[in-house]
């Protein structure tokens, strides 16, 4: 993994972890699903969108937007790569 | 195409000339003519946050702010479609429509052609809206059927477009999804609803949707991202356009106290003299003040494009409703007994200050998200 990479990654899980509205013992996995383990709701989602286009850049297309994009870090790490992918 | 200086000015000019005389004649007759919403869109409000290649004026979100509270301060019922056509519905439109969407619907609500409805709330779903209960199934061919009912829908009863949510039930779970639904189409229908409070000129609409056909390319966003993406998304807007309509509530009101205040006696000196009544007007000062200051500061990161905005988006709303509410019965106090005659303007603002504390999220919808938001951002990090 670049550097660059785990900067981002670490970025997304810093983002979702100060928005998470759980007690502080919990600690979030890169593939927890954030929605399914109720660490957010889905409310948080269309921040997440602008978080991840400002981040990494990008622009999601309309059929990207669907929660499973958005469901864990390593599920938008690949959106991201995917769209920066499309935009190259 | 105008800029944001002079469509501010123009609001101004509008809501002074044309709305404010006439706000208690469209809360009588229950509607602002259409001539008038016709005449908003000539002066380019209607489309003043609408992006710019599609027929919009493109002015920054703390501007197009600025704009909706010289409306709201005119009429509360015109500033209400700036709410519904532009922020909840044209805003979300440009933020996550299709182009192929985007070029057919916003050049023609910029140009007031068609006014847009934002159709989430149900009889019986109002603050739980991802549980509503109309439903749509997909058709083979890739078009949609449309079952259900709406209610309290702003401009639902002359509105052309309709963003409508609905959901389908997959494996025992909800897959939202929002629809364009345009008049005409067979199977929807709209009753203007009578006998409100408040809102009575905003063409409020009770519709029911029976199997109605839409068409596969007026589906926003995907199957399962209606409420996730495309409500929240939308709900974010009005919430912004909502806590602008406070500040014009509470600054229209407040130009009522002062002036009545500064002409009217009793105990042969002035309202104003009478230190009660200062404690009145000076409460209503301080809450034009910081509610302005805080709607500026969500449109200032706005315009940075800040993720912070939706919090404190939140914040402004609660913040500006209910001191929107405060000043209105302070203001009803202060009138006496003219106070609750429909001869005075603040009869009426009182009755639509209450209606801001309910829609766009109810105060305690925002209670509730601000305390969620409180207790992330204000915690201490535990000692170890």
């Amino acid at each position: 993994m670049s550097q660059a990479e785990q900067e981002m990654r670490n970025k997304i899980r810093q983002f979702v972890q100060a928005n998470m509205n759980v007690d502080d013992d919990i600690e979030l996995q890169d593939d927890d699903n954030i929605f399914g383990k109720g660490y957010v709701t889905s409310i948080f989602a269309m921040r997440l969108l602008s978080f991840l286009e400002n981040l990494g850049s990008i622009t999601v297309a309309d059929e990207d937007i669907i929660l499973p994009n958005f469901s864990s870090v390593d599920a938008m790490l690949a959106l991201i790569h995917k769209c920066q992918g499309q935009a190259a | 195409m105008s800029t944001a200086p002079e469509l501010i000015l123009a609001a101004r000019d509008f809501a002074n000339q044309v709305l404010r005389p006439r706000a208690g004649e469209f809360d009588r007759n229950a509607g602002v003519p259409r001539d008038v919403l016709q005449q908003m869109a000539e002066l380019g409000l209607l489309g003043a946050i609408l992006p710019r290649q599609y027929g919009g004026s493109g002015i920054d979100p703390l501007s197009y702010g600025q704009l909706t509270a010289e409306i709201g301060k005119g009429c509360s019922s015109a500033r209400a479609l700036l709410t519904v056509h532009s922020s909840l519905v044209g805003e979300t439109l440009a933020r996550l429509g299709s182009t192929e969407q985007k070029e057919r619907f916003l050049p023609a609500m910029a140009r007031g052609e068609k006014l847009a409805c934002f159709a989430l709330t149900e009889p019986d779903t109002g603050s739980d809206a991802a549980n509503a209960k109309t439903s749509y199934r997909k058709l083979d061919d890739g078009s949609f059927v449309l079952n259900g009912q709406k209610k309290w829908i702003t401009y639902g009863a002359i509105a052309d477009l309709l963003l409508v949510f609905a959901n389908e039930e997959v494996d025992g779970k909800q897959v939202g999804a929002a629809f364009i639904v345009e008049r005409g189409t067979p199977g929807l229908s709209t009753t203007p609803m009578q006998g409100l409070l408040a809102s009575r000129g905003a063409h409020l609409a009770h519709i029911e949707l029976e199997e109605v056909h839409v068409p596969a390319n007026n589906l926003v966003g995907r199957l399962g991202a209606g409420f996730s993406f495309i409500a929240n998304t939308a709900l974010f807007y009005g919430r912004y356009s909502i806590a602008w309509a406070g500040v014009s509530l509470i600054e229209a009101t407040l130009e009522e106290m002062a002036s009545y205040a500064r002409s009217r006696e009793q105990g042969g000196k002035k309202l104003r003299q009478h230190q009660l009544i200062q404690h009145m007007i000076a409460d209503a000062v301080t809450a034009a003040q910081s509610a302005r200051a805080m709607c500026e500061k969500v449109g200032m990161l706005r315009n940075a494009n800040d993720d912070e905005a939706v919090n404190l988006a939140n914040i402004a709303k609660y913040l500006t409703s209910t001191q929107a509410m405060k000043v209105c019965t302070d203001a009803v106090q202060l009138f006496g007994g003219n106070g609750i005659s429909d001869q005075y303007p603040v009869e009426r603002l009182f009755r639509e200050a209450k209606v801001l504390e309910i829609i766009e999220g109810s105060s305690q919808i925002q209670q509730q998200m601000i305390s969620d938001f409180g207790v992330r951002r204000y915690r201490v990090p535990a000692r170890k």
